[in-house]
């Protein structure tokens, strides 16, 4: 057989293959998430938004839009750093011309958390719902295929939602109201049984070699802000009272020794403290530092409050 | 480019396609497609890498000749020591300074401002090409090869794509040979070659990838595991750095073979093995055979030379081999505890035993009884992949103590990695079956009809699209 002949029969081969991907890839783009509802909120509504909600996963379940008088967009998302965070802010606001306000997350672990890589799986989505290149780098072919960042995790979606027919509902705003990991709803939120169980090893651990790096791009942030007229709302979110104690006190030190630093030098900031607050009880949380949908509704209502009461106006 | 990403799926082909329809009869051309497609391959990850390796080549492509121009013993020596110092210096620099300095400064007490070490990143593969090339001009050296008269099959040689990165460490009286052969298309080899390819990628995507997961896990938070679970883990982590690396060299090898080359086997079932001295010569066998020859020999006919006895000669030749092999992982003590644990255990082996029994040495025994053998050589083994994996030597005393200080009990065990660890049975299974064939897909054409085949074939594809996470990087690119 010549090489030609060979080379024919490859891609016979791998025809079938291409289809699989090309199907799954479309399959996996009707599968509503957060991002593209967000996504769609942003083609639709981007005039009319005025806050943004930056940070990881706590900010992402902690501030439910639903509750906020200003249209508010979402993007903060599942371990998610300083560092994305800033090319979203950056990005973004050119796509949103009223933008007044951004809330940006500090949460004990968000300094010392590895900050997302360069090929972070989840910057597709971010290309193809926001159009926002947190690559680093041009954008490639390659990186508009959403499923092929993450091939496992988007196999077990693919499976939940067409097969298993488990489908997640989220408001108009990206907030997930439904299918959330409710560690807490296992023992019925009692606290003799959850504080029980506390396990640290639930959560990834942390590298104090992190800090400059996070700081440095949370400082980007702060001054992208600054420079743009956009106000910026810090938040703590809740933690359910076994967490912080058991965290690493100087984690906590060093975050609020950031935190201050950036409260005394720029106007703009304000601070939003809920990290341990006891009116937050075990049913407000799914685990010991994510808040459900009723612990979300609390906090938001609280942070609406907030704002109406700081010095700085909420436009 | 790593092997298992989207843009090597795009690079092969286009490669491919351009190498054979040069032709074989053209053999120039295909050799400068070769070189600029693997100086693009190691460019994409940092372009500066290829100033080190074009100079590297260079060196050791001029000193090669000016050794073979010599007739003179002492220039001859000068040169293999320019060249020699030069690939030291280089491997040196960017990989070892910056842990000598550190522990320097550590024993003698000196403070941090006195020295600083260097902000420089390890290029890729470094130390993989850097052995490559100084091998060759020793063996000019040592005339066991002629010089390459053609500075283009030698860049060829030093840089050719498949086994840059991480192998396997080729010789040049075997790879070097090849880029001045025609090359003709071999349709039996090709379609074995991309078999390899998809088994090496099996391994590395489905098997190491998923044991990798279980892994991190366990390494990020060992006080909340059992010791069974912390043995466990460092058993998984072996077998997840086997079929990373062996993935690897599959896929290179298998590459290699779809553009007529052949590479050398680095791994022969290594699991399989029930002593040290054997596991070497069955894992990282290219890695092995060049520290045998390169190093191992001459500390023996150094030591002969000092008057030591055969038997003392061969012992200290023996643990330094294996210690600096460690090192040659990276500059960490815990490579070095690594490489040193299995130099005591070779040196365990080496026991002569009185002629009243009928082996000669403990090696001998073990490997008439592998049963009894694999009770010494595994629990061995998983302490030294204990501190190959640990980022540190506290660390991994940790790991250690952890296993006898912590609870025995065993239900952590199938919630950390569960069903998947089939996989690794499954890998397991066929290289059995396959033992000793080049791979585990190797004779599939004679044993099912095509059909059979090639749904095998997309159950693979599948398995490795349906359970690939996020890319991971090999773990021996970082050597």
């Amino acid at each position: 057989m010549s090489w030609k002949k060979f080379t024919y029969r490859a891609i016979l081969f791998l025809i079938p293959i291409v289809i699989l991907v090309i199907g799954v890839e479309v399959l996996v783009r009707n599968i509503p998430n957060s991002i593209s509802v967000s996504g769609e909120q942003l083609e639709e509504d981007n005039s009319s938004i005025k806050f943004l909600v930056l940070g990881s996963s706590q900010n992402k379940r902690a501030i439910n839009p639903e509750f906020l008088t200003s249209n508010t967009l979402t993007v903060a998302g599942t371990r998610q750093g300083h560092k994305t965070d800033f090319y979203l802010l950056k990005d973004l606001h050119k796509h949103l011309p009223n933008l007044k306000r951004v809330f940006v997350g500090v949460t004990a672990r968000h300094f010392e958390s590895p900050p997302n890589g360069k090929n972070f799986w989840k910057y597709r989505s971010h290309l193809v719902y926001y159009n926002v290149n947190a690559f680093e780098r041009p954008v490639y072919f390659k990186d508009k295929f959403i499923f092929l960042g993450n091939p496992n995790f988007y196999s077990d979606q693919l499976e939940d939602y067409y097969i298993k027919n488990k489908k997640l509902t989220y408001n108009k705003f990206g907030f997930q109201l439904t299918g959330l990991n409710d560690r807490f709803a296992k023992f019925h939120h009692n606290e003799e049984e959850i504080l029980k169980t506390f396990n640290s090893g639930n959560y990834p651990s942390l590298n104090r070699n992190f800090l400059d790096l996070s700081s440095k791009w949370f400082h980007k942030i702060l001054e992208y802000c600054q420079e743009n007229n956009i106000q910026v709302s810090l938040t703590k979110t809740p933690t359910f009272k076994n967490y912080n104690p058991l965290l690493d006190r100087d984690v906590l030190k060093r975050r609020d020794s950031i935190v201050d630093a950036a409260l005394t030098t720029y106007p703009n900031i304000g601070l939003f403290d809920e990290e341990e607050n006891t009116l937050y009880k075990a049913n407000h949380f799914i685990n010991e530092n994510h808040l459900n949908p009723k612990g979300a509704e609390l906090f938001t209502k609280r942070l609406e409050q907030f704002l109406k009461e700081s010095t700085f106006s909420q436009n | 480019m790593l092997f298992n990403s989207f843009d090597f799926g795009l690079f092969l082909p286009v490669v491919f396609i351009l190498y054979w329809l040069i032709g074989p009869h053209r053999l120039k051309q295909q050799n400068i497609l070769l070189l600029c497609t693997s100086y693009f391959f190691y460019g994409i990850w940092d372009w500066r890498f290829l100033i080190l390796i074009f100079l590297s080549s260079i060196v050791d492509f001029y000193a090669s000749q000016k050794i073979e121009a010599t007739s003179k013993k002492a220039q001859k020596k000068l040169w293999l020591y320019l060249s020699v110092f030069w690939n030291l210096g280089v491997l040196f620099s960017f990989k070892y300074f910056n842990f000598f300095l550190d522990n320097f400064k550590a024993l003698f007490d000196i403070s941090e401002t006195g020295f600083s070490t260097l902000n420089i990143i390890i290029p890729v593969g470094l130390s993989f090409y850097t052995f490559q090339t100084m091998s060759y001009t020793i063996d000019v050296y040592r005339n066991n090869v002629k010089p390459s008269k053609n500075i283009l099959n030698f860049l060829c040689f030093v840089s050719f794509f498949p086994q840059l990165v991480a192998g396997p460490i080729e010789r040049a009286s075997r790879l070097l040979p090849q880029f001045s052969t025609t090359r003709v298309f071999n349709t039996t080899k090709a379609k074995d070659g991309l078999r390899q390819i998809l088994w090496g990628l099996f391994k590395k995507i489905v098997v190491a990838d998923n044991l990798g997961i279980a892994v991190s896990a366990i390494y990020a938070t060992p006080e909340e595991f059992s010791s069974v679970t912390i043995v466990y883990a460092a058993v998984l982590f072996w077998f997840q750095l086997y079929c990373d690396f062996s993935g690897y060299a599959d896929v290179a090898i298998g590459t290699a073979r779809l553009f007529g080359f052949n590479l050398s086997v680095n791994f022969k079932l290594p699991y399989l093995v029930s002593t040290s001295t054997a596991f070497w010569r069955k894992w990282h066998i290219t890695l092995s055979k060049w520290f045998q020859d390169y190093l191992f020999m001459p500390v023996v006919k150094w030591a002969r030379k000092n008057n030591i006895s055969k038997g003392n000669a061969k012992l200290i030749a023996i643990f330094t081999t294996m210690t600096l092999m460690g090192f040659w992982h990276g500059a960490n003590w815990t490579y070095i505890i690594f490489g040193a644990l299995h130099g005591c255990y070779m040196l365990f082996e080496a026991i002569p035993l009185k002629r009243k029994y009928k082996y000669k040495d403990l090696h001998a025994f073990f490997e008439s009884y592998p049963i009894p053998s694999k009770l010494y050589f595994i629990p061995g083994l998983v302490l030294s992949v204990i501190f190959f994996r640990s980022i540190n030597v506290t660390e991994a005393w940790h790991m250690v103590t952890a296993i006898f200080n912590s609870t025995i009990s065993w239900y952590q065990l199938s919630t950390i990695i569960g069903w998947k660890l089939g996989f690794l049975f499954v890998m397991i299974a066929l290289e059995l079956f396959q033992k000793t064939k080049l791979h585990g897909l190797e004779t599939i054409e004679n044993l099912f009809p095509k059909y059979l085949r090639w749904a095998g074939y997309y159950v693979l594809i599948f398995m490795i699209i349906r359970y690939g996470g996020p890319q991971e990087q090999f773990i021996y690119f970082q050597f």
